[in-house]
């Protein structure tokens, strides 16, 4: 049996290995469109987790709006028409995972450009490849190191570390008496990143955060922590960094089962179908958080398409994609606007002018970040519409726009965003 | 530290220290029936999860109906793929081989197993987790402790399984046979036993109570195709703290290791895991049969 338990050891040590259970996808391509010999095709590369709804909805969406683009006329630069073929693969939703994806792109592919990127670790991994190679990023992340000031290829399209400072006034507007928090994040470079973010604007605000507790990203098993938190006694919990699907929905229940009753904050969208799988109602009482730009009283007409067009190609709404999807028009719109696609030339340009857009998920625009020492345009504030789950319903709060997201955020970090 | 929170922090012990429990009961009746050190393990218990999402879930079947069929149902694929994969490949094996070979090859058979069931439930299923709607979300409020009624039920019905097992392992005529076959397979063969199939009901078995185990949680967590992952992972340990071959040996371990992570996480947070790996190290140079188990007997 000596024998069996050192078998043991040694094949533990195997099967921790993620090798063993790597595999490799074929790329999957959501361009249709056969190139004519006027219209040359523009390779743009995506790398998504394919094992979450961030990651899946992403694809569906790109796989929803690139051929439409396509179909309505593609790009035209310097009256040359380009055909958008977006190249995805899956990147596991690691740092290990999303360099060898980025990497395929890059030496591969010989893709230019990259886009709708979700999370911080595979991301700040392929910056490695990305920046000494020109390749332009258009991406998601919470993590500061994407906007960095030694980047100069790099965008961060997604509002993570523009959204928190928005969202505390809110509260405290809703629940002036809330005064202690807790961040539950993911012991991940998003989640930390995000985490000390988040510790900064609650402080702006006079909100004492109690303590940072981090998880694995796999985690399931929520009640140690719930017990903890509870423990601590905060009046708001927040959870920066957590993917906002049925993970989020275990946070709740384990919190909600361990008789919490304060207020719950997240800077994400709650992908309702999930969360409400796993936990009951009543656990998400009291939450604000970011609602989807299509779902609030009167949604924008964009917005409004994009729905519409989702619901009669797979289904079921979902707005999970919201969120990763403006890296898409904003691509096109600088791309428009600089009328090159030479990704020096595009670089150079919104570096140092910056750009607006717009996508179903509102208005965008690119922010420099001197709280981070970079005074290039690198960020995004874009418009934020937020809910409050109230009486077992989801309720809209209030929209805040672009501009006023910038205010708050020069207020509560300091220093000239624009 | 109140007595309130003492009862929380020792219910989430007892409720992952339970999955532990049956997990590695599983794992132990395969490796001792059959000498396969089986890292599909965790995808058994990953099937048995989505089983019972399928029965409970999708069908609408009564809970505990879908927790025998889920059982049932993994009972069978653990048959069939001893059948298919590791019958074939004793088959091989000679008087001469050696023991270390036959543990090696069964076990990498096992990985390509893993990676046959990982990637079938991938296609089947997607990518998606599921979520199922607990059947007693019940909270029980005494003295300001919350307990929830579902992580009771767990316990109750790992205890009740364990139970079985117990009177099936050592109060009938096949429990003989199965403890029989691994310590000396043939000599049960020279008594007319026909050892094939006893290899077959270890390995369904096994898959059985790695499918409970999957069934059992899954109204408490997601049900995701990565989720057998890393419980193979603690399971391996908890059967190192435990030892190989020892039915309290098992309990112990997985309540020793549930109380380590439930306890140590309040009081050192993350770090607290890395006592367990501290506590297997320190099993394997002073006991390295584990605990309780056949090198410790």
């Amino acid at each position: 049996m000596r024998k069996i338990a050192l078998f043991i050891v040694l094949a533990i040590t195997m099967a921790a290995s993620p090798l063993l259970v790597a595999c490799n996808p074929a790329p999957t391509t959501p361009s249709t469109s056969p190139a004519s010999t006027e219209v040359k095709t523009l390779k743009v590369g995506c790398t998504l987790p394919f094992t979450n709804s961030l990651g899946i909805d992403t694809k569906k969406a790109l796989e929803m709006i690139v051929p439409a683009f396509n179909q309505a006329g593609g790009l035209t630069v310097k009256g040359q028409k380009y055909n958008i073929d977006v190249i995805i693969y899956d990147d596991k939703y690691t740092a290990d995972g999303g360099r060898a994806a980025v990497e395929r792109l890059v030496n591969e592919d010989k893709v230019n450009f990259i886009i709708c990127q979700v999370g911080s670790a595979p991301i700040v991994a392929g910056l490695a490849v990305t920046e000494p190679a020109n390749v332009l990023v258009f991406c998601g992340g919470a993590s500061g190191k994407i906007i960095s000031p030694q980047n100069k290829y790099t965008y961060g399209t997604a509002t993570w570390r523009t959204n928190l400072a928005p969202l505390f006034p809110l509260l405290k507007k809703n629940f002036p008496n809330a005064q202690t928090m807790v961040n539950l994040s993911p012991d991940d470079e998003t989640g930390k990143a995000l985490a000390a973010d988040n510790a900064k604007a609650a402080a702006s605000i006079g909100i004492k955060v109690l303590e940072s507790i981090f998880y694995p990203r796999d985690t399931q098993d929520f009640a140690p922590f719930a017990t903890k938190i509870m423990s601590l006694k905060p009046d708001i919990m927040d959870y920066p960094g957590a993917v906002a699907g049925t993970q989020f929905g275990l946070q709740f229940k384990a919190l909600y089962e361990a008789g919490y009753k304060g207020v719950h904050i997240s800077p994400m969208q709650p992908n309702l179908v999930e969360v409400l799988a796993v936990t009951p109602k009543e656990s998400m009482e009291n939450l604000i958080s970011i609602m989807p730009a299509t779902d609030i009283t009167n949604p924008a007409e964009m917005a409004k398409k994009y729905k519409a067009d989702w619901v009669a190609k797979y289904g079921e709404w979902s707005s999970a994609s919201l969120n990763w999807i403006p890296a898409f028009y904003a691509f096109v719109e600088a791309i428009n606007k600089v009328d090159s696609v030479d990704p020096s030339v595009v670089a150079a340009y919104l570096s140092a002018n910056g750009l607006q857009w717009e996508s179903p998920n509102g208005k965008g625009i690119l922010v420099k970040r001197p709280d981070l020492n970079n005074n290039r345009f690198c960020d995004t504030c874009a418009s934020l519409d937020f809910g409050l789950f109230k009486n077992g319903k989801y309720e809209y709060l209030g929209t805040i726009t672009a501009e006023e997201a910038l205010k708050a955020n020069e207020t509560a970090f300091g220093g000239s965003w624009k | 530290m109140s007595l309130g929170l003492f009862i929380q922090l020792l219910v989430n012990a007892l409720t992952i220290g339970s999955i532990y429990i049956l997990m590695v009961l599983g794992l132990d009746i395969i490796l001792r029936g059959t000498k396969i050190l089986n890292f599909a393990h965790g995808q058994l218990y990953m099937l048995g999860a989505y089983v019972l999402f399928l029965f409970f879930q999708t069908l609408h079947l009564n809970f505990a109906l879908s927790l025998v069929l889920s059982g049932a149902s993994l009972a069978l694929i653990g048959a069939l793929s001893y059948l298919g994969i590791f019958a074939v490949l004793s088959r091989r094996f000679t008087v001469s081989t050696t023991f270390s070979y036959i543990l090696l090859l069964s076990a990498m058979a096992s990985v390509g197993l893993m990676m046959i069931l990982q990637q079938g439930t991938l296609l089947v299923f997607g990518t998606q987790e599921r979520g199922i709607q607990s059947p007693l979300p019940q909270i029980i409020d005494v003295f300001n402790v919350r307990i929830s009624l579902m992580r009771l039920i767990i316990i109750f019905l790992s205890l009740l399984i364990c139970i079985c097992l117990y009177l099936l392992m050592y109060k009938t005529t096949f429990g003989k046979i199965l403890r029989a076959v691994s310590y000396d397979p043939e000599a049960v063969t020279l008594q007319g036993i026909n050892t094939s199939w006893v290899f077959v009901s270890c390995f369904a078995l096994g898959s059985a109570l790695a499918g409970l185990a999957g069934g059992i949680i899954a109204p408490l967590f997601s049900v995701t195709p990565s989720m057998g992952q890393n419980i193979i992972f603690m399971s391996f340990l908890v059967l190192l703290v435990g030892g190989i071959g020892s039915y309290r040996g098992t309990i112990a371990g997985g309540l020793l290791v549930g109380l380590l992570l439930s306890f140590g996480f309040q009081f050192m947070g993350g770090i607290a895991e890395l006592f367990v790996f501290m506590l297997v190290i320190i099993i394997l140079v002073f006991r390295p049969g584990g605990l309780l188990g056949e090198a410790a007997e």
